[in-house]
């Protein structure tokens, strides 16, 4: 008889101790997974959105004007492409009326380590500099027109170190007397100009999923509507509005590589 | 005859207490149900929220796999470059916009011998030979400089007489701030 009245009172502890042990445990985990719940539909909502705004830049970059296009892989290409580089010196150079007395290309080890074209499938491509340094021999105006050249490279340059040595005896300009006019020769100078160009490899087993994941700022930026086009219109009117177009080899083959001829 | 009361009280109390004591069985039962109950509910409640995930957490990379076609791939590599771009477009100094600055603050009768550009962070360095006729002559090109919006200070490093002995050679030394 005492049992049966003592029934409820253990009844209710029983009760009590299985909502502090079971259920207060289970109602943790079931507020962890609704909070997570509520993350991943967040997270859906934003990939959505951030889908269809990439499907517009993705029509945003099939418009671009191919000149447009050009001018942003010219800038920073996906190879070192040295034959390009230098082709674009030397139109620098004769533009502005220098001579090319050197060309030198700095950190080549530090810089080309690694196979090329091979990639790891995770890694990001990183931006690789090259310091390039150009010695040129001319009058004054024609250096700074050359290194004025060399600022508005297609190829994004940026300068380290400038040298610009007067020549002995021909710092002052002499004046050449005709008989109906002075002609002043300008002096010579020796102009060193010294810079970086940069290449980035561009793989194409990145996995987008990954970027997502690691919360990657490029791949941030365009889920967050933020296609960049307005900077190739800042490049074109600092640095340059004309896109480089790089040279054919023409022609090649011969018997006697060691003649001109 | 005396009477006899044969039952005890306890006895006597038998039924009302036979009443409570199923009460109590009843209300027990019922608290431990309540407890069960609410035990499972949250129990279904969360392999349901779990269910759910699951599937968002599918949908997710479905939309991710989507994602990974070679259009996004080039449109990634296209904004990666613009935005190295403009990182190093914020950090260039045009070096012929400060020796253009340089030639508007140069007085007639100096003559450069050399002239030197350090890129430093945020800041390049001139250093300058030049030659001109006397020390006051070197004093106005100081100030000239000076005059300049972009370099906070010039310093005079050195100054002979040159070579030829012709004139004043100077060395100075001033700082250009970034120059877009």
């Amino acid at each position: 008889m005492k049992l049966k009245i003592l029934f409820f009172p253990i009844a209710l502890f029983v009760a009590f101790m299985v909502t502090i042990f079971f259920t207060k445990p289970e109602w943790d985990i079931y507020s962890a997974k609704q909070e997570e719940l509520s993350q991943l539909t967040n997270e859906l909502d934003d990939l959505k959105s951030g889908f269809n705004l990439i499907k517009n830049a993705t029509k945003k970059l099939e418009n671009l004007n191919p000149d447009q296009e050009s001018l942003v892989q010219n800038a920073i290409p996906d190879l070192e492409n040295d034959d390009n580089f230098l082709a674009e010196i030397h139109k620098s150079a004769e533009r502005s009326g220098v001579f090319i007395v050197s060309t030198k290309v700095k950190n080549a080890k530090l810089t080309r380590t690694g196979t090329p074209g091979v990639v790891p499938i995770i890694t990001k491509p990183v931006l690789q500099s090259v310091e390039a340094k150009i010695t040129v021999m001319g009058a004054y105006i024609d250096i700074a027109e050359f290194i004025k050249e060399v600022d508005s490279h297609n190829r994004l340059t940026t300068p380290r170190e400038l040298m610009i040595i007067g020549q002995d005896g021909t710092t002052e300009a002499p004046v050449v007397e005709s008989e109906e006019v002075q002609t002043v020769i300008n002096a010579t100078v020796k102009g060193e100009v010294t810079f970086k160009f940069y290449k980035k490899v561009k793989n194409d087993k990145l996995q987008i999923a990954s970027l997502i994941r690691a919360s990657d700022p490029v791949i941030k930026s365009l889920l967050n509507g933020q296609f960049k086009t307005g900077i190739i219109e800042n490049y074109q009117d600092k640095v340059t509005r004309e896109v480089f177009r790089p040279i054919g080899a023409g022609s090649a083959g011969k018997v006697d590589i060691f003649s001109k001829e | 005859m005396a009477k006899i009361n044969l039952k005890s009280n306890e006895m006597s109390s038998r039924r009302p207490n036979s009443q409570g004591s199923n009460k109590s069985l009843l209300l027990g039962i019922l608290s431990l149900a309540i407890g069960l109950a609410a035990f499972g509910m949250v129990r279904y409640l969360s392999i349901q929220t779990e269910s759910i995930s699951e599937d968002t957490r599918a949908e997710i990379a479905q939309i991710e796999n989507q994602m990974n076609n070679d259009n996004v791939k080039k449109l990634y590599d296209f904004q990666d470059r613009l935005i190295e771009i403009e990182g190093l477009m914020s950090n260039k100094d045009m070096q012929s916009s400060i020796l253009g600055k340089i030639e508007n603050h140069t007085l007639a009768p100096t003559v450069f011998r050399k002239v030197e550009f350090e890129t430093l962070v945020g800041k390049t360095q001139i250093e300058a030979t030049v030659i001109v006729d006397n020390h006051n002559e070197l004093a106005k090109q100081i100030e000239a400089f000076t005059l300049i919006n972009e370099v906070d200070d010039v310093y005079l490093s050195s100054s002979k007489v040159n070579k030829e002995g012709s004139g004043i050679e100077g060395q100075i030394v001033f700082f250009f701030k970034e120059i877009k």
